[in-house]
């Protein structure tokens, strides 16, 4: 790649060098340069041959000077004349029940919108959609009552009943569809609470650390003030200290044992089992989980006995073994209903 | 008294038939047959015949297969053939249409099985119309809550930009007569539950199509979406004088191939760029140096 790019950048590099050249023996002799630009005015002419462009210039329709050809116009066709008579032509001429139309001012659906954005209505889907419901609402609004004049219902009976455009099964998957979004927005919001509780919660626990040690500031500054002989009642606010102190170290104490209790429940559940997350209940659920998995579906002396047992007057077939698998139970409801009499069918 | 009575009746009955056929005889002119109709009532007949050719061009995509059969769900008045092969040139389906006995057609074709046009004409003096197809959604999507009665008759709401000018009159006009429901249409439901919503933003028709629900204000989108962006407006059925061409319209072609133009110019100018700063480069000194300067030490 490396030589490549070399090599192309040698090429170009010449060119560079060509055209610089050029532009050194131009400025050598110069052209007289106007800076007008003519084109010639028929556009039949073509200006290809050196001929055509030596009569051009003598017709004085050249000028000295860069000329550039350039690329016509398309002239777009709009003949109103015709579409109007078309439109007559085509115009349904019948009463307005039979049509069904309704115009509404578009300055009317655009109140909602600020006029600022109104170039973004395009490209913005939401303000586009929001648009043209308020277009729908107002036809609706105009067109209603002018239906009810012509005796034109918008409402079924309740009895009445009809295919509807989209099957029942769809409109199924629609409302599922919408309960999901619901429950995950639901779902998010949880979340984010809990979030902002357990920042609270770490706020208060700071709040109580300083309490703590202002506490204890306190007390250290009776003692002082006691040893200095400033005071003589120290007991008392020793006692109440201490009460406090006391009593905070007690429910310190206990708390910490709640806590740790509380940590216990969290992690065992009845029998004592480490309790699992949502998402290891989920994969236990649909992997499965415990047991050997090596040699479970081997047929052993019990499986077998099982299987061929004679079914004694049990509808519901053999019982199904603890370990055995999920076919085993079926291999012996399928022996039990061999032995079935067909009365039933 | 009682006969009194029954003649008054007669006689405001009388007076109010006379009323009623006199308005069709003014609305309708000579077209419409002269129906004894019951006062405060329209004839419960089927007049307005129109019948649509659902067509689309061999080679279409799941898309526009999709919106063309939510279409037929939705207009009871269309017929539907088989996919039609472009080989065989428009103007064959002004033929089809004839044997189909149908005087509006609406065809779509696509072009490289991403490009899709619409074509909507009216048989068999025109005009014809040429939309190009864009940003297509059908009625099956999760997000489009809404659900109406197969083949109710839809409500046609316009912006009043469609009324400015002549060629979006014109295309009104096309839109009401293939898109609306004929009333009493025998597959047609006696309801009108639902509001199809054509405006005009940007130089194009965006279609949107709503349910009417229980309160006023509740409306619920059931699709399809799709925008209509006019090409051309032909005088005949599928050919004949342009009378509008849309001087905005950039086909698709034409906007891929610049796409890919300025993705290589991107490339180009970094070439470039990175060769002119070489060539700027300055090997050696970047002032004059006195070569002198060191020969002589004191």
């Amino acid at each position: 790649m490396k030589f490549k790019t070399q090599e192309i950048k040698k090429s170009i590099l010449k060119n560079l060098k060509l055209i610089q050249q050029e532009v050194e023996e131009q400025a050598k002799n110069p052209i007289p340069k106007d800076s007008e630009q003519e084109e010639s005015d028929d556009d039949e002419q073509s200006l290809d041959s050196d001929q055509e462009l030596q009569l051009a210039f003598a017709r004085k329709q050249l000028t000295p000077g860069l000329n550039i050809e350039l690329p016509a116009t398309k002239e777009f066709v709009y003949d109103k004349e015709r579409l109007e008579r078309k439109y007559k032509d085509l115009y349904l001429n019948m009463e307005w029940p039979e049509r069904l139309d309704i115009t509404v001012p578009k300055s009317e659906c655009q109140v909602v919108l600020p006029e600022t954005e109104k170039s973004g209505l395009v490209d913005n889907d939401f303000k586009r959609e929001s648009f043209f419901l308020k277009q729908a609402e107002l036809s609706v609004r105009l067109g209603l009552p002018k239906l009810e004049n012509f005796g034109i219902k918008t409402k079924r009976p309740e009895d009445y009943f009809a295919e509807m455009a989209k099957s029942d099964e769809h409109m199924k998957k629609v409302r599922e569809n919408l309960l999901s979004k619901h429950a995950e927005q639901e779902r998010r919001e949880k979340v984010r609470k809990l979030r902002e509780l357990k920042k609270m919660g770490k706020q208060i626990q700071i709040e109580n650390e300083k309490k703590k040690l202002d506490a204890k500031k306190k007390l250290k500054d009776a003692v002082k003030k006691y040893k200095k002989g400033d005071k003589d009642s120290l007991e008392i606010e020793i006692e109440e200290e201490d009460e406090k102190l006391g009593k905070r170290k007690l429910n310190d104490e206990l708390d910490g044992h709640k806590k740790a209790k509380r940590e216990k429940r969290d992690e065992t559940d009845a029998k004592g089992l480490k309790k699992k997350g949502k998402k290891q209940e989920y994969k236990d659920k649909k992997y499965g989980f415990g047991g050997r998995k090596k040699r479970s579906k081997y047929n052993t002396a019990d499986s077998y006995a099982e299987a061929y047992k004679t079914p004694v007057n049990n509808k519901k077939g053999g019982k199904s073994g603890g370990k055995s698998g999920g076919f085993r139970k079926n291999a012996s409801k399928k022996f039990a209903n061999k032995n079935k009499p067909k009365s039933k069918r | 008294m009682a006969k009194l009575v029954e003649k008054i009746n007669k006689k405001s009955l009388s007076k109010k038939t006379k009323k009623v056929k006199k308005q069709i005889k003014k609305t309708n002119g000579e077209k419409v047959e002269k129906v004894d109709a019951k006062p405060g009532k329209l004839a419960k007949k089927w007049r307005n015949k129109q019948r649509v050719l659902l067509v689309s061009s061999r080679g279409v995509s799941y898309l526009a297969r999709h919106i063309l059969t939510n279409l037929k769900t939705l207009m009871p008045h269309t017929r539907s053939d088989s996919k039609f092969s472009r080989k065989h040139g428009l103007q064959e389906l002004n033929e089809i249409a004839e044997i189909r006995n149908c005087n509006k057609v609406f065809y779509l074709e696509m072009h490289k099985r991403q490009d899709a046009f619409l074509w909507m004409s009216a048989q068999p003096h025109g005009p014809s119309v040429k939309f190009s197809l864009e940003n297509m959604h059908t009625m099956e999507e999760l997000k489009l809550t809404g659900n109406c009665l197969k083949g109710s008759r839809p409500l046609l709401a316009f912006n009043d930009e469609f009324d400015s000018e002549p060629h979006w009159k014109l295309i009104k006009e096309l839109l009401i007569q293939v898109m609306g429901t004929p009333y009493h249409h025998p597959k047609s439901q006696p309801f009108v539950d639902h509001v199809l919503n054509f405006s005009i933003l940007d130089n194009k028709i965006w279609v949107r199509n709503f349910q009417i629900g229980e309160e006023l204000n509740s409306l619920a989108e059931v699709g399809p979406r799709f925008v209509l962006n006019p090409i051309k407006i032909f005088d005949g059925c599928f050919g004949g004088a342009v009378l509008y061409e849309n001087p905005k319209y950039v086909a698709p072609v034409v906007n891929r191939r610049l796409a890919k133009e300025r993705a290589s110019f991107k490339y180009n100018n970094r070439i470039a760029q990175k060769l002119s700063m070489e060539s700027r480069k300055t090997d050696g000194d970047t002032f004059m140096a006195d070569p002198t300067q060191d020969v002589f030490k004191v």
